[in-house]
């Protein structure tokens, strides 16, 4: 029983930490950090290249690993 | 996967009248390899030493060497932030209508 009630604690206490959203300090308004990264072929790619000529969406996801 | 379906926005977003750029920690040859199996028009690109993702804030350092929090920022031509959201999971993203909306909104701005 104290076993159980263990483990159901744990788990709620694991889906609060899950649940939790991250955060980052930039906000709407602020100036976008410009970067220059390379892309598969090896060419660096910048940011403001991009913004100059259109808005950009830009993506972060998790990646393959 | 989360870029399979980026292809697929990809071109709404072109019409919405943005570029799309794909970032993650992944090394340049996952990049490639990326791009080669999507098909992506879009430019993935590779930061491996975390430094893009740090400077966005949304490092997660506790998986795999540090990963992005999967996220999206959208930047008008004038360099400024118009819209972020940064998600718990890859699964937490506002809808795809919802980011064209915003897109289309920026674009008009700055038309």
């Amino acid at each position: 029983m104290r076993t159980a009630l263990t483990s159901l604690i744990l788990l709620i206490a694991c889906a609060a930490v899950s649940a939790q959203a991250p955060r980052t300090t930039l906000k709407v308004g602020d100036k976008a950090p410009d970067f220059a990264l390379p892309n598969g072929d090896g060419k660096l790619v910048m940011l403001s290249d991009y913004t100059t000529r259109s808005p950009v969406v830009l993506v972060f996801y998790r990646g393959f690993w | 996967m989360q870029l399979t379906r980026l292809a697929e926005d990809y071109e709404k977003m072109k019409q919405a009248g943005a570029d799309l750029i794909a970032i993650s920690s992944d090394a340049q040859d996952y990049a490639w390899s990326m791009a080669q199996t999507t098909g992506a028009k879009y430019q993935i690109l590779s930061d491996s030493d975390r430094k893009v993702i740090q400077s966005y804030g949304i490092l997660n350092a506790k998986e795999h060497d540090g990963i992005a929090h999967p996220s999206i920022f959208i930047v008008d031509k004038a360099g400024v932030i118009r819209f972020l959201y940064v998600g718990k999971d890859p699964q937490d993203r506002p809808p795809d209508e919802a980011i064209l909306e915003e897109i289309r909104k920026v674009a008009a701005a700055a038309k």
